[in-house]
Parts: structure tokens; sequence; C-alpha cells
């Protein structure tokens, strides 16, 4: 094939491109369905996994009470006792947060008219109500070791943990991703068998255009060159459409619904970009051209 | 020049097409190959395009040994050639201008020779109008005068006209062999395949006449062999 030929060549793709209008539509539109389909259900996983990565994250604390008649001197002396866990040579705890038995007193009564009225006879000298220090840890592999130090500085009674319904969520964590990632090579194997068959279509529509090219001197680069490059007009076309499609969907419809009814913060759509469009990219780019190819080079014996 | 030296061509399903041809044709001939349905003078032309390959024998077009021809050498041999075929095998998609256009640029012609010559060979075959047109919105003779522009517009050696009565009327196909024979004078090897005796004796040329799958006649003065 002449150099002098590829700029022609690539224009011969975009006029095909314009010229087998039916087809090249059917093509883009069962492009877009399928990066439709495979960029929702990929968004779902992840938000998935966003929400139990938040649930995780919220759980990785310990809760320690420090029974209310011990005198206020004791409490400093078990702050600093906590402090200086903390500042100690690969501490797991993050921060922690002191809850003081006047704001756990003021927190129940907040919650309702009749716990309020149920606390008024409650002040500074008879509250009930534990010192609380909520302590927020980062590693959950270092949580046994961190809950022996806290009960000696608590005592192991005053200590609430939920690593039990950590590990739960952990499992339910990995069953989720397991699950999704092969649901998803599922959907994306599918998807690109449907867009390889209607690209099939497409050239087996126009295998006698195969044939007469080659009857009139084609080489095999040259009749297969412009179905490249329709086929990357195809990919590149259907990208952008799904990409706006998917961003609609998912700001306009999904996280609206999400958020008004369930209460739950979804990951916001810009941090998609640009995963989404380049898998879309990938997809199009290999159905398109990768299925042009093989499906040209089938007709060109002749 | 052409030239098949005991060729024989066997299908796949065991259909014996061409057995034991034998012919040459010396370059700036005009010949008519005739015979009948099923005589083999499709899988002649498909021999001669090397759209199929020889069971035994040997074929030369030129320089080119057809029989041991790599697969890769086969659109240098088909640009040597113009071919009317019967069913004119336009692009749909391409208009008049380039339809004829595309087989230069298959040849790697330059795009400003494009350019000015295909308005040349529109002019030739008298569709100069119609150069925008698609080949739907043509009648049947100015198909296959595309066909024709085509077929010489890289100034092929070889001219292969086949069936040119098949889907024409006769007013059509005479403008066609007028066409055929300006081009013969010019010094090209022009062969017209066909099955119409009338041609033969009204043109008078050198006719090969394929029967069964061999060459039963060889004269010339428009003289057909009649089984």
């Amino acid at each position: 094939m002449k150099l002098r030929n590829v700029p022609h060549l690539i224009g011969q793709g975009f006029i095909s491109f314009w010229r087998n209008g039916v087809m090249t539509t059917a093509a883009i539109l069962i492009l877009i369905c399928c990066m439709l389909v495979l960029g929702s259900f990929y968004t779902v996983v992840d938000n998935l996994n966003h929400f139990i990565d938040e649930q995780m994250d919220e759980i990785k604390t310990i809760n320690a009470y420090v029974n209310a008649k011990v005198s206020e001197e004791d409490v400093a002396e078990i702050e600093k006792k906590l402090v200086d866990l903390m500042n100690s040579d690969g501490s797991n705890i993050v921060s922690y947060e002191r809850f003081t038995k006047q704001q756990a007193l003021e927190e129940m009564a907040s919650k309702s008219e009749d716990l309020k009225q149920i606390l008024e006879k409650y002040n500074e000298t008879n509250n009930p109500l534990p010192e609380t220090f909520n302590i927020k840890y980062k590693d959950f592999d270092g949580v046994q070791k961190l809950l022996r130090d806290l009960e000696e500085i608590f005592g192991a009674d005053n200590i609430k943990s939920r690593v039990d319904t950590y590990e739960s969520l952990k499992e339910l964590r990995s069953t989720a991703t397991m699950v999704g990632f092969w649901l998803m090579a599922l959907l994306l194997v599918v998807a690109v068998l449907v867009i390889m068959n209607t690209v099939k279509l497409t050239v087996y529509a126009r295998r006698k255009d195969i044939a007469i090219m080659r009857y009139i001197g084609a080489t095999s680069a040259f009749v297969v060159s412009p179905f490249i490059v329709e086929g990357i007009i195809i990919g590149i076309v259907s990208t952008i459409i799904s990409c706006g499609l998917q961003y609609y969907l998912y700001t306009g419809v999904i996280v609206d619904i999400v958020e008004d009814y369930a209460a739950i913060d979804l990951v916001p759509a810009m941090d998609y970009f640009p995963i989404v469009p380049l898998a879309f990219l990938a997809i199009g780019l290999f159905a398109g051209v990768v299925a042009s190819a093989v499906s040209v080079k089938k007709h060109l014996d002749v | 020049m052409i030239e098949f030296q005991d060729v024989s061509m066997v299908y796949s399903n065991g259909t014996v097409a061409l057995n034991g041809v034998n012919l040459k044709i010396e370059d700036g001939e005009f010949v008519f190959i005739v015979g009948r349905s099923g005589a083999g003078k499709t899988t002649l032309t498909k021999l001669l395009m090397r759209e199929e390959k020889v069971t035994s024998g040997t074929i030369r077009v030129d320089n080119f040994r057809l029989d041991k021809m790599p697969k890769r050498k086969v659109p240098h041999l088909r640009r040597t050639m113009g071919v009317v075929f019967q069913d004119f095998r336009l692009f749909p998609t391409k208009t008049v201008f380039e339809n004829v256009a595309f087989a230069m640029r298959v040849a790697g012609e330059k795009r400003s020779n494009i350019e000015k010559r295909v308005p040349h060979f529109l002019n030739l075959v008298e569709l100069s109008e119609k150069s925008n047109c698609f080949p739907e919105e043509l009648s049947g003779g100015e198909r296959q005068r595309v066909a024709f522009a085509r077929a010489i517009a890289n100034n092929p050696k070889i001219v292969i006209a086949d069936e040119p009565t098949g889907n024409v009327d006769p007013e059509m196909s005479k403008d066609l062999f007028k066409l055929l024979l300006s081009i013969n004078n010019l010094g090209k090897t022009v062969i017209v395949i066909t099955h119409d005796m009338n041609l033969v004796e009204q043109y008078k040329k050198r006719t090969i006449t394929i029967h069964d799958g061999q060459v039963v006649s060889d004269k010339n003065g428009g003289v057909a062999y009649e089984a």
C-alpha cells in the first residue's frame, strides 16, 4: 500500500461511516447499550463496596467507659495513659474523643421529649452515665493487641468494640467484590461477543463491495484499512455518547433516587473519570477494530 | 500474451470444469470465447483472474505464472486487466466518479492524475453529466459504460468483457462493442466471453469455442463450432 493512499483511506473510512448509515447506526446503538449495561453494573458494584467500606471505617472505633463514680483526677490519669499509648511507637490509635458525663446526659436528653423529662432529675452530682472515650484505630489486624492494652487501662468490662461486625462486613465485601468481578467479566464477554457479531453483520452486508475491490486489484491492506478507520470512528462515537448517557444516568437518576430515599452517600460521578471513559473506549476500539479486521479478512479470499 | 498449456480444473466436488485446455492469445488480439452454459467459460475467466487456481497445467499472463503465483501477487495481476462484468459489479455507495477513481486509487495513481483522467474516461463513455450519480440512479446501459470506464481506467493491456449482452438491450451492447473495438485498435487485447452467436457472426473475429471443458474449435472470421 502506497503512503499517498493513507489520507484517502482514512477519508474513505469517514465516507463509509456516513453512507452506510443504517448499519453503522445499528452498530453504535448496540455498542452504547453494552457500554451502558457494563458501566451501570460497574458503578453499582463500586458503590456497594464504597458503602461497605464506609461502614467498616465507621465501626473502626472502640468505646471505652469510665465508671461514673471514679473521681475527676482518676479520669485525668486514665486519659494521660491513653495519650501515652497513642503516642507510643507503632501505636494503632488514630485519634480519640472524650465524651464527658454531662455531654452524654445532654445527648440522651436531646433524643426525645420523654427522655428529657425523665433525665431532668439528674445533674452533675448524681449523673449515672459514664465518661466515654471513643477511640479510632487504623489497622484492623492490630486490634486485638490494642484491645488488650485498653483493657489494662479501662478494665476488661469497660471496653466495647465491634470486631465481630467488622469481620462480617469484611467477608461481605470480599464476597461482593468477587461476585461483582465475575459478573463483570461475564458481562464483558457477552458485550464483546454481541458487538463483534454486530460488526460482523455490518461487514457481511458489504461483502460484495469487498469482493469488487479484490477483483479490481486492491491489496488486503487497501481493503481492510477503511473498515478499521470506520471501526475506530464507531468506537469513539459510541464512547462519547455512552459517557454522556452514563453521566446523566448516574448523576440525574441514580444519585438523586438513592440519596433521596436511602440517604446513602454515593461515589461522586467524577470519581469514575477517567476509568469508565477509558474502559468504554477500550471496549469500543477493540470491538470496532478487531471485529472489523477479522470479519473483513474472511471475505478477502476472492 | 496469454497462454494456457494443458490446463485442467477440477472443483472440490469433483466437477471437471476444464480438461487439457491449450490456447494462446497474442497481444492486441480481439478474441471471442464462446460456449454454452456450463461449458467452462466462467471457469476460464476465474482462472485468468486467479480467482481459482489450476488443478494442473500452466497459465501465463505476460510475466505472471498464474499456477505458481503467491496470493499476495494476485492484486498486481488484476491491475493489468480491466474486466467488464456481466452484473457490472459497481460499488453501490460510490458515485460514478468514485467508482472509476477507485480503480486508479488501487493502482496507486496520484490524486491530481485521478482528478484529471476520470472526467476524460467519463466523457469517452458519454457519462460526464452523471458523474455524481450513484449506480442505482443509472440505467443498465449506463452502468455497463461505467464498468467499461473503470475497466480501462488503469490503461490495462487486457480487457475482458463477460457476457456483455447479458443485461442490456442490443442497441446498448452495440455501443459497448464500439468502445471495445476502439480500444482494441489502440493495441489492447480484448477478450469477449459470450454465448451469443450473433455477436460472433456480426464481428467476425477470432473465436475460441469451449465445450465440456475443452477447446473444440479455434478459428478466425467469426466461425464457431456447433456442438
